[in-house]
């Protein structure tokens, strides 16, 4: 049984790919942390999206996830070790294009796949391959296009099939078909496997791509929630229906209180027709009333708005 | 500490500097440059004097007058010429017609001597000319009028003087020529100047998110710090190399002088490479605390220049007042060109070598702790 139990959490942690249980992080000579208890898990297959106003902490949390920064308290675990162990199993792509623009796109992931331990004749074509660079490995990386840079960026970052893939704002600045390719390409991974952390200011491109995102403020994580798991019933009502709908909503899962009055959940099926009717009773009250598939766009703004911390 | 990626990261480094056209200039045509530009300018003041170039205009052309010309000629301070056009006459000494005659006549006013002296001519040399004509015609005249025929030889012997160069606390140094100087000064100066391209790779690597690339991929500090050690020195390897072949090549060939050893090569191999540690740790102390790479090439260029201006690269230390002397010796470049000019004349010890060596050594260990400890606080 014990070792049921062992092998049991061993799998657990095998796809937990990414493990925050409460960080904290100060930066000397900051009176406000960059990081305040913020807890976080992923598991491979997903594609988790961060989001935040600048200064949020969303590159803290990528660095520490990196292991390129120890929080001041808390803990760290990938793949259920320390991320310093794990390098091999996680893959970055910064926000700036971190290459060579004097070396060739061979070079420039020939030089990382051995620093990986890796080894550039196995690593690099698979790499290209997957990011649609193949005919461009003998070309100097600094005279390729905006969308093909950002492409050998993330190329970069995929060398040696790494489980964890931390992607910040991959997608700046390039054209609608790039962006589109490298979309697909991401979601491709998570397909087969990657747990993706995905940080961006293009909303849209984070409700087509995400399934949860989280919401980072003032080093504060405000939510961590799925969307597109399910339909999202969204109501609004005045009068005797507001204070109805705080009783209503709130055990629902996914509920959420978007403003006063104003409630987003995800209800069961089996649990519609007795809402409906609660509903209709007071349909003279009700102002708003939407039944559709989640959008970050929307709750984003509303989490933002509400300042609600986890 | 180290593993085995240092390897692949010096051979990034050196493919990156040899695709830098302008980091290349600065690390081996400017030094040279500067090698042939001042070793043929400071010719003339530090090499071995060849003689105030004197054209001698002998109007009176009899035995006296020859005699004077012989005597002339053996003055070393002279270099006789027959060509009054000849560039190389600074003056002209013309013995006037009935020189002879007048001496004869015991009457010294008529027997003239004029001396026409460039007016570009500096001072000394023209004080120094004046008393050596006037010291070989004065013998000439108390030869041959003052002394009782066969005593000659005992009233003109003259003094043994014994001249040497010393340095501030008397020990004796041998003057280097001018390539003897420039060579090593530019060599040093170039092996410091390292700092431009070294500061720029590391800031941009900082600012691209390189770092950051490389610190996730497992690199460590002291990979970085070894990979950019090895480049860097084999660079200065290169650097020493060029200037040397410079100095024995180029320099003869343009009419300078030649550069030898005197030395042994071995303790000049071990100057360059203390010199070579000293010259990276520098550098990568200031990469590592600049922020931009404006910064880094205004802060590091602007060190090298001082440390050269006060440790005599520009200016031979020898040259300068006492006071300039002594700070001169603040400045690491100083300790390196003392201990390559001494190996180069052929003057210095292997104990001198090796306290010039040992105090590089140590400046850049600490230059490079420093940089370490820097570098492993500063987030990528």
């Amino acid at each position: 049984m014990a070792g049921f139990s062992r092998k049991q959490a061993h799998a657990t942690a095998m796809n937990t790919a990414l493990e925050l249980s409460q960080i904290s992080h100060r930066f000397p000579g900051q009176e406000r942390p960059a990081l305040d208890s913020v807890s976080l898990s992923l598991e491979r297959g997903v594609i988790l999206g961060l989001l935040g106003p600048n200064g949020a902490g969303k590159t803290t949390l990528i660095r520490i996830a990196c292991g390129l920064l120890t929080p001041g308290h808390g803990q760290v675990r990938v793949l259920g070790r320390a991320p310093a162990e794990m390098r091999r199993h996680i893959g970055m792509v910064p926000q700036g294009l971190a290459f060579e623009p004097d070396f060739t796109v061979y070079e420039n992931l020939a030089l990382f796949a051995r620093l990986r331990g890796g080894e550039a004749s196995r690593d690099v074509p698979r790499a290209l391959e997957q990011t649609g660079l193949e005919g461009l490995a003998g070309q100097r990386a600094g005279r390729l296009s905006g969308g093909q840079q950002r492409r050998l960026n993330l190329a970069l970052g995929l060398l040696g099939e790494p489980t964890l893939l931390i992607l910040d704002e991959p997608t700046v600045g390039i054209d609608m078909a790039s962006r589109e390719l490298m979309l697909a390409r991401i979601r491709e991974l998570a397909t087969a496997g990657h747990a993706i952390l995905f940080t961006s200011h293009y909303l849209p491109e984070m409700s087509a791509l995400c399934e949860r995102f989280a919401v980072l403020e003032e080093g504060h994580l405000l939510s961590d929630a799925t969307v597109d798991s399910g339909p999202v019933l969204e109501v609004a009502g005045k009068g005797r229906l507001s204070e109805l709908l705080d009783e209503l909503f709130s055990p629902l899962p996914g509920a959420r209180q978007l403003a006063p009055g104003h409630w987003s959940a995800r209800p069961e099926v089996e649990a519609l027709p007795e809402l409906m009717r609660q509903l209709a009773s007071h349909a003279g009250e009700l102002t708003r009333f939407q039944w559709g598939s989640g959008n970050i766009e929307r709750d984003y703004r509303a989490h933002l708005a509400r300042g609600v911390r986890q | 500490m180290i593993s085995p990626a240092w390897w692949l990261l010096a051979r990034r480094e050196a493919a990156l500097l040899l695709r830098d056209a302008h980091g290349l200039a600065v690390l081996f045509l400017m030094p040279v440059t500067f090698v042939l530009v001042m070793s043929l300018a400071l010719q003339p003041t530090l090499d071995e004097r060849v003689g105030i170039g004197v054209y001698l205009d002998d109007q009176d052309d009899t035995e006296l007058s020859g005699r004077l010309r012989a005597e002339l000629e053996d003055l070393e301070l002279l270099e006789l010429t027959a060509d009054e056009a000849e560039a190389q006459a600074q003056a002209i000494l013309r013995i006037t017609e009935g020189f002879e005659d007048a001496l004869l006549a015991e009457d010294l006013e008529r027997a003239g001597l004029r001396l026409e002296v460039d007016a570009a001519l500096p001072a000394d040399s023209r004080a120094l000319l004046t008393i050596g004509v006037q010291q070989v015609a004065g013998r000439l005249v108390v030869e041959e009028f003052l002394i009782p025929p066969g005593e000659a030889g005992d009233w003109v012997t003259e003094l043994p003087l014994q001249t040497v160069t010393t340095d501030p606390e008397g020990r004796e140094v041998a003057l280097p020529s001018a390539v003897e100087q420039n060579v090593p000064a530019w060599l040093i100066f170039g092996m410091f100047f390292a700092v431009v391209p070294l500061s720029g790779t590391v800031i941009r690597d900082r600012d691209r998110g390189m770092l950051a690339r490389f610190r996730a991929a497992g690199v460590g500090a002291w990979d970085l710090m070894a990979s950019r050690f090895a480049t860097y020195g084999l660079v200065n390897l290169a650097q020493a190399a060029c200037m040397v072949a410079v100095g024995i090549w180029l320099v003869p060939a343009l009419g300078g002088g030649q550069f030898t050893v005197q030395g042994p090569w071995s303790a000049l191999l071990v100057m360059i490479l203390a010199t070579s540690v000293a010259a990276v740790g520098f550098a990568l102390l200031v990469a590592m605390i600049c922020r931009t790479q404006l910064q880094a090439v205004a802060t590091g260029g602007a060190v090298t220049l001082l440390m050269a201006a006060i440790g005599g690269i520009m200016v031979p230390a020898f040259a300068m007042p006492p006071v300039m002397q002594e700070l001169s010796r603040l400045s690491p470049l100083n300790w390196a060109l003392d201990g390559m000019v001494s190996t180069i004349t052929g003057t210095g010890s292997w104990n001198e070598v090796a306290g010039h060596a040992l105090a590089l050594v140590t400046i850049g260990l600490i230059c490079l702790i420093v940089a370490a400890m820097v570098f492993r606080r500063q987030e990528p």
